[in-house]
């Protein structure tokens, strides 16, 4: 019982210390970036820095996610676990757009 | 342009003309009537590249008026299925359907902008597009997200005005620019479309024109090589016929000849049948004539051999009657001594008895005894003298013995020479006799060549009078195809009694009728004997 236990905590925190955090910001009503590549098990912090609600989502039928109602100042972690190619948009401000890229 | 250019050509000019007219002259049948269709080809494919460019203008604005109008249209539904998912989302916010339809709407509406300001180039309704778009981003998005930012921060109320007030007038002005649009397209599909049709009629007035144009220039190239090709085959169609006719009256005249010469080659068998015969018969008998002189010179060479003989041997009788003639002639000398003798004796009687009678009786013993003495004289003087005159008449007839001896023995030795040139005769006779009985022989051999080579040319001729008479048949047949050459190249032109320069060149000379020079040059070679005049 301990052992298990303990190999749940080793692994866990093996899996934590490979994967990496990326924080996009929402500026101007804008994304931080216009596109970017990550592992899978990579999350990407989405960061609402603008005076307005966001509501940013996935398009794509790899790695589907909504963060809905995003209000200033709060910020979403959000898990790519699947290779592929994930459009992100958001719903209140279609011209924001980013094209996160998931490969080994 | 100075007016001799329009009067002559120079040289250079004519000379040019002249080698393109030879060179189209020797093309062949095929590539003239494709050359003739050149022009129609050429003109036909100008046309129709020309239409089918302007048909291809005229549809692409067509279509792309088409797709201009079905473009506004879609961007009219692609702004209401915006317009559905914001009021979707006023009502809830965090409905991801309506999200995801929103932003499918938004990026569709998008793209079918960028189409459409590909479509045209028309200002106006290049105008209209950029108008909408500009409405779309600068008015209706912006208001839009003050909508849905409203939502998000949790005053709907304000969201809702600004959505009526703001939002859907500008959504009707947008709709009716739109619709403009849609107009806009509509009367550019319209205009293309009469653009087209009118482009149609066009191309077809033009097709039609090339086509007229182009038949007839063709039919007048192919009218001018018709009738090119007509007198050609025309002028053929009489040199052949001209020469079928020669051909069948030469057929004709060489069959008659060959029969002719049939029968005279038969005669000529018989003949040197006959001769052949006489042949054999003359020499049997020259060989028998070469025996018998050979016999003929034998008994003349014994001929010869006696006469030669005779000659000898009367020679040696003249050289008796000589020796005979020397002792008459020694005898008449003796005789003559003896009358000499006499008469001295008679004179010394005479003495004797004139002495007797001077003696008187004492002498008259004496003169008895010179009487006698004389009387002897005398006597032997007669005697003598009968005896001289025997041996001369002995002489005489001696020496006409041996003048005819010498002219016997003359004769013999003229007949020995001519028995001996009589040998040499028959020698000669007989080798050519021999010499005619071997020519016999080669001309019995040479005759029976003849005859080979008459039976020979019997066959020959045979075979040369079948021939004639294909020949005839042959000739027979080419008339026929000329004829049916001329029908085809004049059609009932001829039957119709309107003849033509040619068929009356031809009809001046009675067909199958060759020209006198011709037949007496036919003839000629022939019989072999071609004339001078047609040498030269």
């Amino acid at each position: 019982m301990n052992k298990s236990l303990l190999f749940s905590i080793a692994a866990f925190i093996s899996v934590a210390a490979f994967a990496e955090d990326h924080v996009i910001k929402q500026e101007d009503r804008q994304f931080s970036a216009q596109e970017i590549t990550v592992k899978p098990g990579d999350k990407l912090v989405f960061t609402n820095c603008d005076s307005v609600t966001h509501n940013v989502f996935s398009t794509s039928d790899a790695n589907p996610f909504t963060i809905k109602v995003q209000k200033p100042g709060e910020a979403t972690a959000v898990e790519f676990k699947d290779e592929g190619v994930t459009e992100v948009r958001c719903a209140i401000h279609p011209k924001m757009k980013i094209t996160v890229t998931v490969k080994k | 342009m100075p007016p001799s250019a329009h009067v002559s050509e120079t040289p250079a000019t004519s000379g040019k003309w002249q080698a393109w007219r030879f060179g189209l002259t020797h093309l062949s049948l095929p590539v003239k009537f494709y050359l003739a269709l050149l022009p129609l080809l050429i003109m036909g494919g100008l046309v129709i590249y020309v239409a089918d460019q302007s048909l291809r203008s005229n549809s692409q604005e067509l279509i792309a008026a088409r797709r201009i109008k079905e473009l506004a249209i879609t961007s009219q539904c692609l702004l209401l299925q915006q317009d559905d998912a914001t009021k979707v989302m006023l009502i809830d916010m965090l409905n991801p359907d309506a999200s995801q339809r929103k932003i499918a709407a938004y990026d569709a509406c998008q793209k079918t902008f960028d189409r459409l300001k590909q479509l045209t180039k028309a200002p106006q309704v290049l105008g209209l597009i950029q108008q909408m778009e500009e409405m779309d981003d600068k008015q209706l998005q912006p208001i839009d997200t003050r909508v849905l930012e409203a939502m998000g921060n949790g005053n709907a109320d304000q969201a809702r005005k600004i959505y009526f007030q703001e939002y859907e007038p500008l959504r009707k002005q947008y709709e009716s620019v739109m619709r403009q649009l849609g107009d806009e397209a509509e009367k550019m599909a319209t205009q293309a479309a009469r653009t087209m049709d009118e482009n149609n009629h066009r191309s077809l007035h033009h097709i039609a024109l090339t086509l007229g144009g182009g038949m007839l220039l063709v039919a007048l190239i192919m009218l001018a090589v018709v009738r090119h090709v007509g007198s050609r085959l025309r002028a053929t169609a009489a040199v052949i016929e001209r020469e079928a006719a020669a051909t069948l009256n030469s057929s004709v005249f060489m069959s008659a000849s060959g029969k002719n010469l049939a029968d005279a080659s038969s005669a000529i068998a018989t003949s040197l049948q006959q001769t052949g015969q006489s042949l054999a018969k003359m020499a049997t008998e020259t060989k028998r004539n070469a025996e018998i002189s050979g016999n003929a010179k034998e008994f003349t060479n014994q001929a010869r051999a006696t006469a030669e003989k005779g000659s000898a041997e009367l020679h040696v009788l003249t050289d008796a009657l000589d020796n005979i003639k020397s002792s008459a002639d020694s005898i008449s000398k003796i005789i003559k001594t003896i009358d000499e003798i006499a008469f001295q004796t008679n004179i010394l009687a005479l003495n004797a008895a004139v002495e007797a009678a001077r003696a008187g009786e004492a002498g008259l013993g004496f003169a008895v005894v010179a009487d006698e003495v004389r009387n002897l004289a005398r006597r032997c003087a007669e005697a003598s003298k009968e005896t001289g005159e025997r041996i001369q008449d002995s002489v005489k007839k001696t020496n006409s013995g041996v003048e005819i001896g010498h002219h016997v023995a003359k004769n013999f030795d003229e007949i020995a020479e001519k028995i001996r040139r009589m040998d040499e005769f028959a020698s000669e006779i007989a080798a050519i006799s021999h010499s005619q009985s071997d020519g016999f022989v080669q001309i019995n051999s040479a005759v029976a060549q003849i005859d080979a080579a008459t039976q020979n040319n019997a066959a020959g001729v045979e075979q040369s009078a079948s021939a004639s008479r294909e020949l005839n048949s042959q000739a027979a047949s080419l008339k026929q195809a000329v004829e049916e050459l001329k029908l085809l190249i004049e059609g009932t032109r001829k039957r119709t009694g309107v003849p033509d320069r040619d068929s009356v060149a031809l009809d001046a000379q009675p067909p199958g009728t060759p020209s006198p020079k011709r037949a007496t040059s036919i003839k000629a070679k022939i019989a072999g004997t071609i004339p001078s005049s047609s040498r030269n």
